[in-house]
């Protein structure tokens, strides 16, 4: 077992007897929210460990429960004793899964099937979906063949349609433009271009008219304005301050 | 694109990890050890705060969902003290919806990263901002 295994075990152990102590209190207190965040933020942090192992299943049934105690604690979903024992019943499976890991260090075979079909109940319960309003200052997502795409080059709009087309995800077009003092903010957006994972071009595009070096002011943005055409949307850390 | 290699004006950068979970401080020791940088840990917001005023640092890395203190606020309470306000900081979460990385960023983060972060990326993340390079 590596060590980190060693370390995420009882860890686990531990978050999930809180968050089961926490939703048996739930039972007969259904709104206290200080308990509310005690077992949401239990789930959360065994999501976050669990990510570090190659656990899907297990990831998968823990993400499902924390999605639908976002909904609890935002006051989108009011907890029941059919939601309380849903939520118990996967803690329990995941429980004994922790233990399956620390015999064998790998999950049980029916981890897979058993995580979906749970993770499927859970996540009927979840009211909202997920569609969370975006604030103003976050990624655009244009719909359909926006005019943009036009101006990749064709050997990269054929590739990235062709791995589409082949199955693979679907194509998004980001239209990111820092405002000129994002530097001062600490942000940098080549930095963040470089961590989309799945970027298949990357289309730089000077706002305003070209100014001589004289003009330059290095501490402001303004040269620097991206369209990006990433692969898959899965895990886009990007944000511009429009 | 180019990345330039900065030269190694620290050799030895120190990092404070923040996070409630201990496999993630393991985790980041492991990582960020092998890669030749010095780590300490806190274990909430709060706690980050205290040893970041008690010790230099060249890098923040900060988990969000905490107790007693959150991520977010242990960073405007970083950027709002004058002898932190320049000290780096990587905020890791959980959450890898785009608002998310905006309430990092509006707080005075310099970077934004959902877990889980693979090892190469954290070590690269974590020269950039500590204007160090791979030996």
């Amino acid at each position: 077992m590596t060590t980190l295994l060693e370390h995420f075990i009882p860890e686990a152990g531990e978050h999930l007897a809180n968050a089961t102590a926490g939703l048996l209190k739930l039972e007969r207190n259904p709104s206290d929210e200080g308990l509310i965040n005690e077992v949401f933020r239990a789930v959360h942090t065994l999501k976050g460990s669990s990510g570090l192992f190659d656990v899907p299943g297990l990831t998968r049934l823990v993400h499902a429960g924390e999605d639908l105690l976002v909904d609890v604690r935002a006051g989108r979903l009011q907890l029941d004793s059919e939601i309380v024992d849903l939520l118990l019943d996967s803690l329990d499976r995941v429980s004994t899964w922790v233990d399956a890991l620390a015999r064998n260090g790998k999950l049980p075979d029916d981890a897979e099937s058993v995580s979906v079909d749970l993770a499927r109940l859970l996540r009927a319960r979840i009211t909202s979906s997920g569609a969370e309003v975006t604030a103003a200052n976050t990624v655009v997502a244009v719909e359909g063949p926006p005019r943009l795409v036009g101006d990749f080059p064709e050997a990269d709009r054929l590739a990235a349609f062709a791995d589409s087309l082949a199955g693979g995800p679907p194509l998004h077009v980001i239209n990111y433009q820092p405002d000129e003092g994002c530097f001062y903010r600490g942000e940098d957006p080549f930095n963040l271009f470089r961590q989309l994972t799945g970027l298949k071009a990357f289309l730089p595009v000077s706002t305003g008219a070209p100014l001589s070096l004289e003009e330059t002011d290095p501490f402001r943005c303004t040269r620097i304005s991206g369209r990006l055409w990433p692969s898959h949307a899965g895990n886009w850390n990007i944000y511009s301050a429009m | 694109m180019t990345l330039i290699k900065m030269p190694l004006a620290k050799p030895h950068a120190r990092v404070l990890v923040v996070d409630d979970g201990m496999t993630m401080r393991m985790y980041y020791r492991d990582v960020l050890e092998t890669a030749g940088f010095e780590v300490s840990e806190a274990v909430n917001g709060l706690d980050g705060v205290e040893r970041a005023m008690a010790e230099a640092f060249d890098l923040l890395v900060v988990d969000v969902n905490m107790p007693k203190m959150d991520g977010y606020e242990m960073i405007r309470t970083v950027r709002g003290d004058a002898d932190l306000k320049w000290v780096p900081v990587l905020t890791i979460s959980t959450e890898d919806k785009e608002q998310d990385a905006a309430k990092a960023y509006s707080a005075g983060a310099n970077f934004y990263m959902a877990k889980p972060v693979r090892p190469e990326d954290l070590v690269e993340i974590a020269h950039l901002l500590t204007g160090t390079s791979a030996p």
